[in-house]
């Protein structure tokens, strides 16, 4: 099945990729106050991974993990500076004119804060026509058919059309958020912690939402989060990045059992279990905070933070090292095992 | 625990608004006891009270609320202090002195312009715990405490030259400077990584049992209540639906509320659909007749959308309000 592994490791063992990441790395020049020098940021480095078609991919990490660019680069927002993004077999710089906006209406994003998603001028029935309207899909008779049958979707009365989002709730405005992106029906939805900011009760109606929408539409997802339980339980594989470079990838199962990674262990062991028998340990728990990524450590750039390091790794750039068809770590610990 | 004193007790709190919609009571008859040494969550989602909670302990609200009950602190020298019945005066001296808070967002609890230093210098020589040069000495001594690493240089910085979870910590450091008897901690990891939250967790059990102070933890996020309560209050729309044990609340929840929110956290091994709760948290103005809780829960019948369930008290000091649960 991987005949093309070079290029892209993270690959189910079936289907067809709908969108591959090929060793894609984005730097920024940032400057420190006005007349300091400029300096390298390097958001994302030398990841790779294919979507698959109907599948649900998980990116956790914590904050400056380069989870957000990632995502920004696979909507095209912003370009690689290294490496390749294919989308359906063709670089996305590829497309230009009347396919980019083909490819805008595929790919579609659900970000965190409803509020800041939804226009606050705008009644909800604009809101969601918007999308329709400027991709020129259907009359308006179909149109005001289709923004009524896409609330069916997501679970609201159409009452809702002639209210502005102050007067709703944050999950109310999350669901209509999720309907304007599937108004175009995109076959890859991104959602960038588009639970994070709700209730716990309403963020279990979202990802049962987008479990739905999934099987229903054959959607492909990638769903974005800090929330390493969560993205366990809803995703078929996960990826898991740290200072913007890939430190794990591995399917649902390997993810449940604690990961290999000792970053990846180190997550579950942070994530506060609803259990007061399972209380955090200090001996468990990462010391330390993340690096700058202005000012990334040499060698593996978890090393300052792992309690497995050994001098080499402050050295060596560890390789993805594949322990399975499906399941890769970036770690020293797996390189022998896996070079032969 | 159950042995040690009590060092807060609240009675009937009620805080309520005047909107344009009517009168909305964001708190609705609270009680509970808070005893030395003991950390109390006090859980909920959006909507449910817990920080109107906090905020009328320490009187923060804007005079629109109305707040009755009682609230009593035992003072450090014995006295006991009806925090509701203090003047401002009064109330400006125990503030930030017997009682402690800190709030999620450090950025905005800390002053841009003034070294981290002073600002926790600040709390002691506003209180007159004593004079500059004590108060110097003992900032770098909570800054180790706090588990702030070279602290005579981080005591020198501003707020923005640190991270997230080091500004917790500032914030911590401010909240134990005058030895509070009770700290009110409401959301404080909330916007920390994962890996942050649970340092600062771990750091505010093991000052708790060092200092020996009371703590009222307000959060949204069950896996927190679990990891750092000893008992537990859950809130919904105002009321208190259920208390317990924090053990006991995770094994045996009898509240449907608090069956659903520990049903929507995922657990190891869970995959696919979460179950969740139907329908959101409704505003309610006026009085209300039945549950609250009435249209999302399941068990529902007649009688709680016409009577309102009164706190129950279970064997084992579980208290809930239901019609059904348990009996």
């Amino acid at each position: 099945m991987h005949t093309s592994s070079e290029k892209s490791p993270v690959a189910a063992d079936s289907g067809d990729a709908i969108l591959s990441f090929a060793k894609v790395g984005i730097t920024f020049q940032t400057r420190t106050g006005m007349f300091g020098p400029s300096r390298q940021l390097r958001a994302v480095q030398d990841v790779s991974f294919d979507l698959m078609r109907g599948e649900v991919l998980g990116i956790v990490g914590e904050s400056g993990s380069g989870k957000s660019t990632l995502a920004r680069l696979a909507m095209r927002l912003l370009q690689p500076t290294s490496g390749q993004i294919l989308y359906e077999g063709k670089p996305i710089s590829w497309y230009q004119g009347a396919q980019l906006k083909l490819l805008r209406s595929d790919v579609q994003m659900v970000f965190q804060d409803p509020n800041a998603s939804l226009n606050p001028r705008l009644t909800i029935e604009q809101s969601l026509l918007e999308p329709l309207v400027l991709h020129g899909r259907g009359d308006r008779q179909e149109r005001n058919t289709e923004i009524r049958r896409l609330l069916g979707v997501v679970g609201l009365p159409v009452s809702v059309l002639q209210r502005y989002p102050h007067e709703m709730s944050g999950g109310q405005k999350q669901r209509v958020v999720i309907a304007r992106a599937l108004a175009l029906k995109p076959k890859v939805l991104i959602a960038d912690e588009a639970v994070a900011a709700l209730d716990a009760s309403v963020k279990a109606q979202i990802i049962n939402l987008l479990l739905d929408l999934q099987r229903e539409y054959q959607l492909s997802i990638i769903f974005i989060s800090h929330d390493l339980p969560m993205v366990q339980a809803m995703c078929d594989r996960v990826m898991v990045l740290y200072l913007g470079r890939l430190m794990e990838y591995a399917p649902r199962a390997v993810i449940e059992q604690g990961g290999r990674h000792p970053y990846t262990r180190a997550l579950w062991k942070s994530s506060p279990a609803a259990d007061p028998d399972c209380r955090l340990e200090e001996q468990e728990m990462l010391a330390g905070e993340i690096p700058s990524p202005l000012n990334p450590p040499p060698g593996c750039v978890f090393h300052t933070r792992c309690a497995q390091a050994v001098a080499r790794c402050k050295q060596v750039v560890p390789a993805l090292s594949r322990l399975s068809p499906q399941h890769g770590a970036a770690c020293i610990l797996f390189e022998k095992s896996s070079e032969n | 625990m159950r042995s040690a004193e009590v060092i807060l007790e609240v009675k009937g709190l009620t805080t309520s608004f005047q909107t344009a919609g009517g009168c909305v009571r964001a708190v609705n008859d609270l009680s509970f006891t808070l005893r030395r040494g003991e950390t109390l969550a006090i859980v909920g989602e959006s909507g449910c009270g817990k920080s109107v909670t906090s905020f009328s302990l320490m009187r923060l609200l804007s005079r629109q609320a109305q707040i009755q009950g009682e609230a009593w602190l035992s003072g450090r020298a014995g006295e006991r202090l009806n925090l509701f019945a203090l003047s401002e005066t009064a109330m400006e001296t125990v503030r930030g002195n017997q009682l402690g808070m800190i709030f999620q967002e450090p950025m905005t609890s800390l002053n841009p312009l003034q070294q981290v230093g002073q600002q926790i210098a600040e709390a002691m020589l506003v209180h007159k715990h004593c004079d500059r040069k004590t108060a110097r000495r003992r900032a770098l001594e909570l800054l180790t405490l706090v588990g702030i690493s070279a602290p005579e240089i981080r005591a020198q910085q501003y707020p923005h030259q640190m991270s997230g979870g080091m500004r917790q910590r500032v914030m911590i450091a401010i909240a134990l400077a005058c030895q509070p008897q009770v700290l009110i901690a409401d959301e404080p990891t909330t916007a920390l990584d994962v890996t942050i939250q649970a340092q600062i967790l771990r750091l505010m059990r093991k000052l708790q049992s060092e200092v020996g102070m009371g703590m009222l933890f307000i959060t949204h996020d069950m896996g927190v209540v679990a990891q750092i309560a000893d008992r537990v209050a859950v809130m919904y729309g105002g009321q208190l639906v259920e208390m317990a044990d924090t053990r006991t609340l995770f094994r045996r929840p009898l509240h449907p509320y608090t069956q659903g929110l520990l049903a929507s956290v995922p657990r190891p091994g869970q995959t696919g659909r979460l179950v969740g709760i139907p329908g959101q948290v409704e505003t309610v103005y006026g009085p209300h007749l039945g549950c609250r809780y009435v249209n999302r829960c399941a068990q529902a019948s007649e009688v709680c959308r016409v009577d309102r369930p009164l706190l129950f008290a279970h064997p084992e000091q579980q208290q809930v309000r239901c019609h059904f649960a348990g009996k």
